[in-house]
């Protein structure tokens, strides 16, 4: 493996702790670097680091490096990584824990605009219309327009409704949206404090759980 | 046999053929789908919050009635499936209670039409409504949701259970070495180039196995594979004139059930020459 320097001030081992509290992230510490993720994935060669390099870049707390990688967003999310690590980790809920902070963190790209659009369309519809989803997204996107012929064969063979199919009540779904919305704020507060003695188990290798 | 049914949003839109085939063949089999009233989205792949997610399944979970729920599409049943775990959590449990009128106890089992069909029905029993042994080689496609990360019934390597359906019905089930790979589906609005790439490969692999069809259980696949397959011909330049078939509408069409009904006139890859050949 190609050795890096690694200077102290590019390693946040705040967002290193962050990321192993979550539940996916329990196991990213007992990585061995075997690459199964990497030899597993469909898309890796269009990623800037795959997943095995991603993990290893969240062990080492490379907050800047891990969150404007594009392979959170490359990702297809097929779990075939996940269902071949030998430790455990599950990469493609790791980039699904990426995904929100980076977000919080003014990462912006198409993926990052549509899962926007997508959460909108369903909190405030119940439902995702495709052609609403796919009205609002071209608004902010003008090459959706080359996408035209492609709706137009779709709504030929009636298969994209012009009509919002909405729930009849979708009053719970506000209450089910809150939930992300206090952990967001709540998220955002706990990375900005200091974290207190933690140089001390910096070593330490949290055993693998299960 | 009655399950609660979650039919998902595709079946309001692109997948409408999906829900015709489903609607005509377990209403023959004598299958009862009483659908979730007031159901919601899963929030598929794009609720980037999981506990919103997670919550937004837990309200389906909660809304069973004692029944398993069956649903048709493999993003769905995987935000159950998932969901499930997640709220084994009392943490996550107790905040996703916080928000939902009918609160998540647990208990309720998600489960996939195809896992319907081949295990609580059984493809013995399936067999006796056959009309028409199908003359016809047929590509096993399931995708990634089906099985991973999580199922009860299948291989999440190397899944068996549509290869047998498949067999069930007089046809030929084709070695598929791509049966569980990536369509691209999920990054098909935001990264065409790659998405078509990798339907493609799909594509390509189901070509030269010698498959009439692939037979997929996915409204995402379907759309990728058949609607986007024009796409693909045109940007890498090849003949492909695959027809991708739901396992609903296959099964349909061995019980005599016709093209019409089952929504087969509704795909953007044509099915007449399959449908003749499949020996009606």
């Amino acid at each position: 493996m190609r050795k890096e320097n690694i200077v102290t001030e590019s390693r946040d081992n705040d967002f290193r702790d962050l990321i192993i509290k979550t539940p996916g992230g329990k196991n990213i510490p007992t990585c061995m670097q075997c690459g199964i993720c990497a030899g597993s994935c469909p898309v890796s060669h269009e990623m800037d680091h795959t997943p095995r390099e991603l993990v290893r870049m969240i062990q080492l707390g490379l907050k800047k490096e891990v969150l404007n990688s594009n392979t959170i967003w490359i990702c297809t999310t097929c779990f075939s990584c996940s269902v071949r690590c030998p430790r455990g980790i599950y990469p493609t809920e790791l980039m699904e824990t990426l995904k929100p902070i980076a977000m919080s963190e003014g990462i912006k790209n198409r993926n990052a605009k549509f899962d926007t659009v997508f959460a909108d369309v369903v909190k405030k519809n119940g439902r995702a219309s495709e052609f609403l989803l796919i009205s609002k997204y071209s608004i902010s996107e003008p090459g959706m327009i080359k996408q035209a012929p492609f709706g137009l064969a779709l709504i030929s063979k009636g298969k994209l409704p012009l009509s919002i199919d909405k729930m009849n009540d979708t009053r719970e779904l506000e209450a089910i949206f809150r939930i992300g919305e206090k952990a967001g704020d709540e998220g955002a507060k706990e990375s900005k404090e200091p974290a207190p003695e933690k140089t001390q188990k910096e070593n330490d290798e949290p055993e693998a759980e299960k | 046999m009655k399950y609660s049914y979650y039919p998902g949003c595709a079946q309001h839109g692109t997948a409408v053929d999906y829900r015709m085939s489903v609607e005509a063949v377990f209403r023959r089999l004598g299958i009862e789908l009483e659908e979730i009233r007031n159901w919601n989205c899963c929030g598929a792949l794009h609720v980037d919050d999981m506990t919103t997610r997670v919550a937004l399944s837990a309200r389906t979970l909660a809304a069973g009635k004692g029944l398993d729920i069956a649903t048709p599409c493999n993003l769905c049943y995987s935000n159950l499936m998932r969901a499930n775990t997640a709220l084994e959590d009392a943490t996550i449990k107790n905040r996703v209670n916080g928000a939902l009128t009918t609160k998540y106890d647990g208990g309720a089992k998600p489960k996939h039409l195809l896992e319907v069909i081949v295990k609580d029905m059984g493809l013995l029993k399936l067999a006796e409504h056959v009309k028409h042994q199908l003359k016809i080689k047929a590509a096993p496609y399931y995708g990634c949701l089906l099985t991973r990360p999580e199922n009860k019934f299948d291989s999440p390597e190397n899944p068996k259970s549509l290869d047998n359906l498949i067999s069930a019905l007089g046809a030929e089930s084709v070695k598929y070495y791509y049966k569980t790979k990536c369509c691209g589906g999920p990054i098909l609005i935001t990264n065409e180039d790659l998405a078509l790439e990798l339907a493609r490969d799909l594509l390509v692999m189901a070509k030269d196995s010698g498959a009439d069809c692939m037979v997929v259980t996915c409204p995402m696949c379907h759309l990728q594979l058949d609607a986007k397959q024009k796409a693909v011909e045109i940007k890498f330049n090849i003949k492909i004139d695959m027809p991708i078939i739901y396992f609903t509408q296959l099964i349909g069409i061995a019980m005599g059930i016709a093209p019409k009904e089952l929504g087969l006139d509704k795909h953007l890859v044509p099915t007449d020459a399959f449908i003749a050949r499949a020996g009606r």
